[in-house]
């Protein structure tokens, strides 16, 4: 009987629990929208924490539930939210819809009034098949920083040749400088001047040269990528001593000491650089790859990312409501100075370390960053071949010839 | 008490369990083989039943870094399982010993396995930092530079031994326990046969130690066959792939661009037929060593 008793007490619990829970739900739906929203920058957290409760006070019938995980950790929660349909807005980038299927999760947001706000490049570099499922958030570019005070006190202007740039970097080291410095630890980072030196020396000579890939019109193995894999093996030797055991992040720390001359990195190293010492004057180039500076002149943009509306989202009146409303100019103008980028909107006020690298961004031809012309499914072990080019464990030619083979052995991959 | 009844407790009792193993571990186990069949990349409602290509692409376009992958995770496997029996069995039989202070030396080379493996890896980070680290200064005295863990001669090497460093407390203690058991009448007589110090613990200790070698080859074995989070906290598989076990190289599969999660299922399958034909190896022969005993 007590047995009994016992399996009925916990059958109870189980059934006012989910009771409880059933009702929970059906109360509120009835009252409130509920948006949900999932975001792989944490770092945004205290801006959207404001932004919501704003936009919540604007929007009474609308709740927001927000969920923002690390970089490392976004993929799961990205999968599982999609995969149960449990999300509206979601945070993304072009890599998240360069497959058909891929793009099937997500809304077409092509000629919505709320895209009309962003300026027309910066749609351009989000586009996919000529389509736009994403709102951007800002642009980041490649680019070099230097230490103005190091290249003033080597009686040096910034270089815009490779020949100037290596001696300017020669120069520094005789002086006790780092000459470059690099956080290879992470290995990705090796990324960055692949990046900036494929736009200056490939691109610049033949700006069709990614796509043409496709059907063996070019190859890697031709002498413009060879010369530009062995201007990264130069470049590597410029690097400062045990490169490859700097962590990523600490590169940023040792350049905003006044330790290193240059420093090859991506635009949002700016606001690191500043946090750590706001006195340092320093400046961002392009990293000049070719001897002739009008080839130097090529910078690669990418995207920060952006929100993307779920296809089968119940809630697409309050995701659009919050598209809009992220795009006033007030709050995005906020939204910007807070994360320190690149604004992809007209008339943004911005802070110093932006404006420096916007000014860049006007001066220069921007192109879309080389790891964005990626054929789909196609294998590129850039990162790998990039370090042993860089530690003298292959040969440019060795390395050209590997990234060709990957890339025609992964046809069979290929998306569209 | 009614017989039907009794024989529902035990099944009552263990059905939590169950459900929990079924949910985390047997379900999605089960979903892994189905999704390493696809070409699931992350959209649940558009995806391909692709057959054997995912294995067939490991095993063709994918070669060369595959096998790379799972020659190291070999290496590392039998370096870490041989150098922390050694060591473990070693420091258990002398913290076995009648000593001042004998709690605290066990309790100080168990520490690491309580503070966990981020710590650990942060730990030995700063230790070998190339610029800052102690290690690095030290060998400045010496005039030798290394990158250390940015170093693909010695990155393998440093890694293994902060796998050795972090772990060894718990062989040692398993071993501890096996030691405790040993009847002390067995050391006496071998004693007055004319057996001590290295011939006792040759032809007494060792053998009588079998079993918990067993235990310790086995889960090492699999332990280091599956490792990933100590070489993403040190090394993130490089340079030059020379760490990049096949835990680490399907981890990185699941978000590289031109993957996806179905062939990162595909090779997490290869991974645990490796895992499951070398424990039942090493099981076989331990088993086979400990009845020779």
């Amino acid at each position: 009987m007590k047995k009994a008793g016992f399996i009925l007490f916990l059958v109870l619990i189980l059934v006012i629990t989910g009771c409880q829970q059933s009702s929970k739900t059906n109360g509120s739906s009835k009252k409130q929208k509920e948006l949900r929203i999932i975001n792989y920058r944490v770092e945004d957290k205290a801006y959207y924490d404001e932004l919501n409760k704003k936009f919540q006070e604007k929007y009474p019938d609308i709740k927001i539930k927000y969920d923002s995980v690390p970089t490392k950790d976004y993929q799961v929660l990205f999968n599982s939210r999609t995969a149960a349909g449990e999300v509206d807005l979601v945070a993304g980038a072009k890599d998240y819809i360069r497959t058909e299927k891929s793009r099937d999760m997500f809304m077409d947001l092509t000629g919505k009034p709320v895209l009309s706000k962003y300026k027309k490049e910066a749609l351009k570099l989000e586009e996919v098949k000529g389509k736009n499922y994403l709102v951007p958030w800002n642009n980041v570019a490649m680019v070099t920083f230097y230490n103005k005070k190091i290249l003033k006190e080597l009686n040096i202007e910034m270089p815009k040749t490779w020949d100037e740039f290596k001696s300017a970097a020669q120069k520094a080291k005789k002086k006790g400088y780092m000459p470059v410095v690099f956080g290879g630890k992470d290995q990705w980072p090796i990324a960055m001047p692949v990046n900036e030196l494929e736009a200056t020396m490939v691109r610049s000579k033949d700006s069709k040269f990614n796509d043409k890939l496709r059907d063996g019109e070019t190859k890697f193995t031709d002498p413009v990528w060879v010369d530009m894999l062995s201007r990264l093996k130069e470049l590597g030797s410029l690097f400062q001593q045990n490169s490859a055991g700097l962590a990523y992040g600490q590169a940023p720390g040792i350049f905003a000491q006044g330790k290193a001359a240059f420093m090859v990195d991506g635009s949002w190293s700016a606001s690191q650089i500043t946090a750590a010492n706001p006195k340092l004057d320093y400046g961002v180039m392009n990293l000049p790859g070719s001897n002739n500076a009008d080839d130097n002149k090529n910078l690669g943009v990418k995207s920060g990312g952006g929100w993307m509306v779920t296809k089968d989202s119940p809630n697409k009146d309050a995701a659009m409501k919050y598209l809009d409303f992220i795009s006033e100019k007030e709050n995005y103008e906020k939204y910007i100075n807070f994360t320190k980028s690149i604004p992809v909107m007209d008339g943004v006020k911005v802070g110093k370390e932006i404006s420096m690298v916007e000014e860049l961004v006007n001066a220069n031809n921007v192109i879309p960053v080389w790891e964005s012309t990626f054929i789909p499914g196609a294998k590129y072990d850039f990162v790998n071949l990039g370090m042993k080019l860089i530690s003298n464990n292959i040969t440019p030619e060795k390395a050209a010839e590997q990234m060709q083979k990957d890339l025609e052995g992964s046809k069979k991959y290929w998306k569209e | 008490m009614n017989r039907g009844a009794s024989n529902i407790w035990p099944w009552l009792l263990l059905m939590p369990a169950l459900i929990l193993f079924s949910l985390f571990v047997l379900f999605p186990t089960i979903g892994n083989v189905y999704f390493s069949l696809t070409d699931y990349a992350g959209n649940i409602h558009n995806f391909d039943f692709v057959g054997l290509e995912n294995y067939k692409r490991a095993f063709t376009a994918d070669y060369d870094g595959v096998w790379n992958a799972i020659k190291i995770t070999l290496i590392f496997c039998i370096t870490v399982t041989i150098l922390q029996n050694a060591i473990s069995i070693v420091l258990a039989v002398l913290v076995n010993q009648k000593l001042k202070l004998s709690s605290f030396y066990r309790s100080t080379i168990f520490m690491p396995n309580i503070l966990g493996i981020l710590v650990v890896g942060l730990i030995w980070t700063l230790v070998f930092d190339p610029f800052s680290g102690p290690v690095s200064q030290l060998l400045n005295h010496f005039k030798i530079n290394s990158a250390l863990l940015g170093d693909s001669k010695i990155a393998l090497a440093l890694v293994i031994f902060v796998q050795v460093w972090a772990h060894m407390g718990y062989s040692m203690v398993l071993y501890l326990a096996g030691l405790q058991s040993i009847p002390k009448e067995l050391y006496e007589a071998a004693y007055i046969d004319g057996a001590s110090g290295w011939k006792s613990f040759r032809h007494v200790t060792l053998p009588l130690l079998q079993s918990m070698v067993t235990i310790n080859i086995i889960l090492m074995i699999i332990g280091t066959l599956g490792t990933f989070d100590i070489i993403f906290v040190l090394t993130n598989g490089g340079p030059n792939e020379s760490t990049m076990t096949l835990g680490m190289y399907i981890f990185t599969k699941i978000f590289s661009g031109g993957s996806s999660q179905g062939y990162a299922s595909a090779l997490a399958m290869v991974q645990f037929v490796i895992i499951f034909c070398v424990v039942f190896i090493a099981q076989f022969y331990s088993r086979r060593r400990e009845t020779e005993f």
